[in-house]
């Protein structure tokens, strides 16, 4: 028997992949996931409501909005106007039928431009997710080598840079950025507007590039302060310098067992932000002329247009409550220990 | 006999720091790194902001169509807008507007949120529950989008945008005030003040409020911090501050129609958020380090 084989096992770096989960954790992580996905369901429910019945109380009468300006309009035809709409129904019926109508689909016609809310989101829903999964992507292709990089470097004076990066991060809006970015890029890149991706890659990428560098920064920051913070912690565990010991080249240290563990809390963060992430690019949108749902929002909100208004917060509440739904459901197949009570 | 029991068990001075303390605690922050400057630019910042009707060196809202877009000159050190309006005077009227809503929105939050967070906190049952599960919602929606579907509600000015910025940033400080509530509320002092008879107000104006007034200052800086990048968003597209009044966002919004003729307009504006925001951080940071126990620098 050699030396090395009589190690004992507890001194071994511990095995990365982990046994299939047992059904029986599987049956946990359903629950858990059922339960969050009906909190969820909830919270959205209450949101949307709030959103109805808050739109609701605009004080212009929205009858007015759909008759156009000028105000000759009889009180007859208002009334007939707002029976049309089936405002002259209780809030709580207005938003059952409001709601049951969206199962199906139909989200109401808009008051100004002559089209269907649907046929308006769907245009424009595909271009503020490009949009924001770029942004995401490019956050993590850039914060995640750089934390690998910064995670070297532990002093003091190291901290103070991480922690002034972050800080210009979160001080430089996403929306300015864009405006530096035109300034600085107009004679070299398409500063406003969108071009379909059936339209050309090449073309789609040169229009995209700027709105997802301006909305990508800011979460890249973040990202990486969280990143390398939790990198330096896992650099310091025991299993890794255990496996150190072992002689494991340092490449596959950082692999295999300290980033994977060190990208939990950036997955956390990163989903905490999406929904913060998609306000940004409400404005980037707007910033940049592309044809997204923050600018349909922001001309809806302008023009009043509320049957538009409310088919946009639908659909942003949706968004925004899958993403973290979809986060929830990444992190507990990542994190062996992810909490199955509903604590 | 309990009362004086009680008296003895719920001192005020050591919990609420005395004015020595608190001076103690100002000259703690500024002896850490980069304190001093940050604070002081601050300082410099919201003087500028009060002080803009003196300062000014014109009008903010005169119109001089002879000089319109014009280069930053000795009469302009700014240049003008497309109005002829002197960008300088600007600029300091939109920071007074600017930190004038953030202060009212967090002052807004603080009245609101903290006696949210405390009741769900130091509270058991539907209480608790009903406001935790509020926070929720609001949490569950980006604060922006809130504040989108209340402007779009209340339409554009100052009052529905402070309206608006109140109920999307209420939810963060609520939840912070509850998660510190609820660590206080398991103190041994909170026990032995409620064993001995003191009544659950008194406990909670006494030893709760004075307790917790730190971390929730911190909080505060950040929300400040926050609100001055989200009002600058709103006004950005058209739908927080409307001109003529000057805002640091709508000042952005017409700098951005002017990108590529005078990027001035749009970089002055843009750097003095960032100035704010950047200095707001730093000084909530200072704070933070000064009252967290285990950092001892």
């Amino acid at each position: 028997m050699s030396v090395i084989e009589a190690v004992p096992d507890y001194d071994r770096p511990p095995k990365v992949r982990e046994p299939a989960p047992s059904s029986g954790r599987l049956r946990r992580i359903a629950r858990t996931l059922l339960i969050n996905a009906a909190q969820l369901g909830i919270v959205g429910l209450a949101a949307t409501f709030l959103m109805f019945v808050l739109l609701r109380t605009i004080p212009g009468d929205p009858a007015r909005t759909v008759s156009g300006p000028g105000g000759s309009v009889s009180p007859e035809q208002i009334a007939r106007i707002r029976s049309e709409l089936g405002l002259d129904k209780p809030v709580v019926v207005q938003y059952f039928d409001w709601l049951s109508a969206a199962a199906h689909g139909d989200l109401g016609k808009s008051l100004v431009l002559n089209d269907s809310v649907t046929t308006l989101l769907s245009d424009r829903i595909v271009v503020t997710l490009q949009l924001g999964m770029y942004a995401l992507a490019f956050a993590l292709l850039v914060a995640v080598p750089l934390s690998v990089l910064a995670s070297r470097f532990t002093s003091d004076r190291a901290n103070r840079s991480v922690r002034l990066v972050g800080t210009l991060g979160i001080a430089v809006p996403s929306f300015w950025l864009a405006l530096l970015l035109i300034i600085a890029f107009q004679n070299v890149l398409p500063t406003f507007g969108y071009s379909s991706i059936s339209d050309g890659v090449g073309a789609h990428f040169q229009h995209m590039i700027l709105p997802t560098i301006a909305l990508g920064v800011g979460m890249s920051t973040l990202l990486f302060e969280t990143t390398r913070a939790s990198l330096i912690g896992t650099l310091n565990s025991d299993y890794v310098r255990t496996a150190r010991s072992f002689g494991i080249p340092e490449r596959r240290v950082y692999s295999r067992y300290a980033l994977r563990n060190a990208l939990l809390p950036t997955v956390t963060i990163a989903g905490l932000e999406m929904g913060a992430l998609m306000g940004g690019a409400l404005l980037v949108e707007n910033a940049f002329a592309v044809p997204g749902m923050g600018r349909l929002l922001v001309q809806s909100v302008l023009a009043r247009d509320y049957t538009v208004v409310q088919g946009c917060i639908l659909v942003l509440v949706i968004v925004v409550v899958s993403v973290n739904l979809l986060m929830d459901v990444v992190y507990s197949f990542i994190d062996p220990r992810v909490r199955t009570d509903n604590a | 006999m309990p009362e004086s029991f009680g008296a003895a068990l719920s001192p005020s001075s050591p919990i609420a720091p005395n004015t020595r303390q608190r001076r103690r605690f100002m000259a703690r922050i500024l002896s850490l790194p980069g304190q001093k400057v940050a604070w002081s630019i601050l300082f410099v910042l919201v003087s500028a902001a009060v002080l803009a009707p003196l300062l000014a060196p014109h009008s903010p809202n005169v119109q001089d169509l002879t000089s319109t877009l014009a280069p930053p000159s000795g009469e302009h050190l700014l240049g003008t807008d497309d109005l002829g309006r002197d960008q300088l005077s600007r600029l300091l009227f939109g920071l007074r507007t600017s930190l004038a809503i953030s202060a009212a929105v967090t002052f807004g939050v603080m009245v609101i949120g903290l006696p949210l967070g405390m009741l769900a906190g130091f509270t058991r049952g539907i209480a608790n529950t009903v406001i935790a599960r509020l926070i929720d919602v609001g949490l569950a929606l980006p604060s922006l989008l809130l504040a989108l579907a209340l402007i779009a509600a209340m339409g554009a000015g100052v009052t529905s945008t402070v309206i608006a910025l109140v109920a999307g940033y209420t939810p963060y400080l609520a939840r912070v005030t509850r998660s510190v509530v609820l660590k206080i509320r398991e103190e041994e002092y909170i026990d032995s003040a409620a064993v001995s008879g003191v009544p659950t107000w008194r406990i909670i104006v006494r030893h709760v409020t004075p307790n917790m007034i730190e971390s929730v200052s911190v909080q505060l800086t950040l929300i400040f911090a926050f609100t001055v990048i989200a009002e600058a968003g709103l006004s950005f597209v058209g739908l927080g501050i409307q001109p003529p009044t000057s805002s640091l966002g709508n000042m952005l919004a017409l700098g951005s129609t002017h990108s590529i003729d005078l990027p001035l307009m749009s970089i002055v504006p843009g750097c003095t958020i960032a100035l704010v925001v950047i200095t707001l951080l730093v000084c909530g940071d200072g704070l933070r380090h000064a009252l967290d126990p285990r950092s001892n620098r």
